[in-house]
Formats: structure tokens, C-alpha cells, sequence
């Protein structure tokens, strides 16, 4: 079943939909929430809530693409969760470095958001031109928040090439972004 | 811009960015049925491991690479049983014809920038020629650079006596690009023919080694100095094949060498010993392709 037919039982009210998304996605999306998470069980309860939100927003979504739908959808909750699970650490100085800022701003200022609608359309810019397997590389290092060792493992590459690849992505965005007037 | 903002925008990473990273079932399923094969192969191969080095004298080769006991020395990837119903080429046919492909030569750097795709791969079955092309499956087992499929088809070019046909089993580092051939998809070929191709070996321990056959590769690294080359391949431990005697460094090397000689002895008529043999340690090599990014 492909994910239009998925979408389409989505669309049709049909509780299948949700076997069937768990069945192709599931996997995918509980082990990006456990890298962010580091709690298989809390990991599956974001993917529950990313299901839960998508039977509530399809219709009227209709997402060409329901794999990186619901890998978004998993994305924030998992998100959401560490930032109310690090609330109180935050008193304490406890604050683990990587989802400091991706956690810390759930609704910008209008004008900020503007801002940011137009950074992110640069950096997807930016990926675009890039080869496929250094994208893939970059995606799955900061959004499914991959180790390097992990994603050396399953690109088949040794870590030194994964490192040395997103040494330069983030140099080469820099300097393109920088190019285009965005201040980092 | 800090690696938190980074994480941070990447919630918003275009569908299609996120897509790509996301294997299809049919192929984790094709992976889960290599794997399950792998698993089996091992089992027949490890019952039959007493008996594959009792014949091995017979032309028999054994998978002894992947046990930890081996017996001696190093033995090559390559060293694998072969199954009954594997498909090679006559080791003795050679194919003629003039090539332009050896009127230059490449250094790692120029091999790696021209490669569409450099990896590590096991050759699988003969599935065909023509006069100047042999052709065999391969399974993609590490990707340097670019962007491969699981499965593969090599297509080797053959000028007069040069090189020797890949045998199944061969674990080989190879730096690709499309194959001109027709009539096949996903198929690629080396790079300055069989210039930017080298044999992968290991060491009980479990270090592997990448093995410069032609050596051409590294002698015009060497020729032209070029920058960060070879300077920093610091385990290059043998320059003297076909003589043990040139071995050396390290013991290692020494021993190394013996069994390189022994091996090409065996299996390839085409050296004629004025060929330069280069290993390195594969650490050095991935090194080397990490700078080249």
C-alpha cells in the first residue's frame, strides 16, 4: 500500500490508516524520538501522539508525503516532551546542548518568524543543490538527530567521512547564507 | 551558526530532505533476506571449514577470513568458498583490444574526484562480456562517496592480458563511474580501467588492508606530490612485489608480502613483476577520502 492509499483511508475516517502508517513509519519515527528522548517507551508514546495528531489533521491535511508527515509531526512531540521533561532542570543548570534552541522558542514574534520562514527556505535552497548523499548526511545528523557513529554505520561510511561531510555542509551554509544578507 | 539553531531549523527541512532518508520497506525487506542469506551461508561455511582447507591445495578457497582462529598469517577477502552454483568467467580467457584508458594515470585525489562513486564491494556473479567489458553482480558493502544501490553491476575493462578477472568473493575498493555498457542499470566501471581498483585484505587480528595491485595509483600519488599525499599514509608497509626480500618497515609487511606474492603466483598470470604492489591500512585510506570531501 502505497501513501496515498494510506492518506486516502486517513481521509475516509478508516482506522486501518493507523496500522498501516504505524506498520510503514512506525520503526522510523520511534527510533528518531528515542535519539532525542533517550526513552524507547516515551519514544513510542510520542509516535502515538504524532498518530493521534495526524487522525486529527487528515482531513483537511492532505500530505503528499506521509512518511516525513508523520516523522514531523513524531519530531515535535519528542520535542515537546524533553522541554517539559528539562523544565526543571532548567533551575538546576542541567541542560543537555542540542535541543536548547529548538525547545526554548515554540512561537516566535511575527517578524521573527518572517525571518526565520526566510532562513529555512535558504537552508532548504542550499540542500537542494547539494549531492544526495551529503543531504541525506545533514538530515539525518539535525533532523532525526543521528550520532555520527550511527549514521556511518547505516550509510556504510567510516564517522572521519560523515564528520568531514557535515564539517562542510555547515561551513558552505555559512558562507551561503551569509552571501544572501542572513545574520548568524 | 551554532549547531542548536541548526537543530532547531531543521523541524522545517523541506518533505523531500526528510523522504530521502527513509528506506522503503521492499528494500529492508531485501535487506532482512541478505542478511537472513549471509547467516546461512555462514552456517554451510563453517561445517564446511575443516574440509575447505583440507582441499584447499585442490583449488578449493576457503571463507577463512571471517574465523578469528585462523591458522597463519593473512588471508585475503577474496579467499571464499565459492558456491556450486556461482558464476565466473574462465580464469584463463582474456579479452584483447587497445585501450586510451591507460594513457593517463590518476592519483588517489584525481581517482576520487572523477569517481561518481567510490565503495566497498564483494563480487558476486559473472553475468557477462564483450570485448572489452567484463561484467559481475556486487553487493555494496561501504560507501565512501555517492550515492549506490545495495546491488551493483561491475563492469570490468580488460586490455590484452590485464587485468585478472574478478573472482566471486573478491572484496574489492573501487572507484566508480557509470557504466557506458548497455543493457544493464545500475551499472558501473573503474576508473582508469583497472587503475583506481584495490584488493582488500585482512589480518587475523581483524585489520584490513587495501592493496594497490597495479600500484600505478599510488606511484603517481608519490610522482606528482600532490598535497596531503603521501605523507599522510603513513602505514604504506610494502613497495616491493613480486621479491619479499624489498618488504619493508614491519614484520608485518613482511608477512603480508609473502602471502601477496604466493597469491598472485596462484591466481594472476598477467603480473609479470614489473608492477609496484602498495598496501596501505584501511584507516589511512578512509583517512585520506575524509580529506578529500
Amino acid at each position: 500500500m502505497n501513501d496515498r492509499e494510506t492518506v486516502g483511508l486517513f481521509l475516509k475516517r478508516d482506522e486501518a490508516a493507523l496500522q498501516k502508517a504505524q506498520a510503514e513509519y512506525g520503526a522510523y519515527c520511534v527510533r528518531m524520538a528515542n535519539n532525542i528522548l533517550g526513552d524507547p517507551r516515551d519514544a513510542e508514546e510520542c509516535f502515538s501522539d504524532a498518530l493521534a495528531a495526524a487522525w486529527n489533521s487528515i482531513p483537511p491535511d492532505e500530505p503528499e508525503d506521509l512518511g516525513a508527515y508523520l516523522a514531523r509531526l513524531t519530531r515535535n512531540a519528542a520535542v515537546d516532551a524533553w522541554r517539559r521533561a528539562h523544565a526543571a532542570k532548567r533551575g538546576s543548570g542541567s541542560m543537555p546542548l542540542p535541543l536548547d534552541e529548538a525547545a526554548s522558542s515554540p512561537s516566535p514574534a511575527p517578524e521573527e518568524a518572517l525571518y526565520e520562514g526566510d532562513l529555512i527556505e535558504a537552508i532548504n535552497g542550499f540542500l537542494s543543490a547539494q549531492p544526495k548523499h551529503k543531504r541525506v548526511i545533514f538530515t539525518m545528523r539535525y533532523f532525526r538527530f543521528e550520532s555520527v557513529a550511527d549514521i556511518a554505520a547505516e550509510l556504510k561510511r567510516s564517522p572521519g567521512s560523515v564528520s568531514a561531510v557535515l564539517r562542510r555542509l555547515k561551513t558552505g551554509l555559512e558562507r551561503y547564507l551569509k552571501e544572501r544578507g542572513f545574520e548568524l | 551558526m551554532n549547531n542548536e539553531k541548526l537543530y532547531a531549523l531543521a523541524g522545517e527541512l523541506d518533505d523531500r530532505f526528510i523522504a530521502e532518508t527513509m528506506k522503503p520497506r521492499a528494500a529492508r525487506r531485501r535487506y532482512l533476506r541478505y542478511a537472513a542469506a549471509a547467516a546461512a551461508l555462514l552456517l554451510i561455511f563453517g561445517a564446511a571449514f575443516g574440509v575447505a582447507k583440507a582441499e584447499r591445495e585442490g583449488g578449493i578457497r576457503a571463507m577463512r577470513n571471517l574465523y578469528k582462529d585462523l591458522p597463519e598469517g593473512y588471508e585475503f577477502m577474496s579467499e571464499l568458498t565459492v558456491p556450486k552454483d556461482a558464476v565466473q568467467p574462465e580464469s584463463s580467457a582474456y579479452y584483447g583490444g587497445s585501450s586510451s584508458e591507460y594513457e593517463r594515470s590518476y592519483t588517489f585525489r584525481e581517482a576520487y574526484q572523477e569517481a561518481y562513486a567510490v565503495c566497498a564491494v564483494s563480487i558476486g556473479d559473472y553475468i557477462g562480456r564483450n570485448e572489452w567489458s567484463t561484467d559481475y553482480n556486487a553487493t555494496v558493502e561501504r560507501i565512501y562517496k555517492g550515492d549506490l544501490p545495495e546491488e551493483i553491476t561491475v563492469c570490468q575493462y580488460v586490455h590484452g592480458k590485464r587485468p585478472t578477472p574478478f573472482h566471486y568473493g573478491d572484496k574489492l575498493l573501487l572507484f566508480l563511474r557509470e557504466s557506458r555498457r548497455e543493457g544493464y542499470t545500475n551499472a558501473y566501471e573503474v576508473v582508469g580501467a583497472d587503475i583506481a581498483q584495490m584488493y582488500l585484505a585482512a589480518a587475523h587480528d581483524g585489520s584490513v588492508y587495501a592493496i594497490d595491485f597495479s600500484g600505478l595509483m599510488s606511484l603517481a600519488s608519490y610522482e606528482s606530490d600532490e598535497a596531503g599525499y603521501p605523507h599522510n599514509l603513513s602505514e604504506l608497509i610494502v613497495d616491493g612485489y613480486p621479491d619479499p626480500e624489498n618488504a619493508e618497515q614491519t614484520e608485518n609487511g613482511k608477512a603480508l608480502l609473502r602471502e601477496l606474492a604466493e597469491y598472485l603466483a596462484k591466481t594472476d598470470p598477467g603480473l609479470d613483476g614489473a608492477y609496484m604492489c602498495y598496501v596501505f591500512e584501511i584507516g589511512e585510506i578512509e583517512r585520506l577520502f575524509a580529506e578529500f570531501e
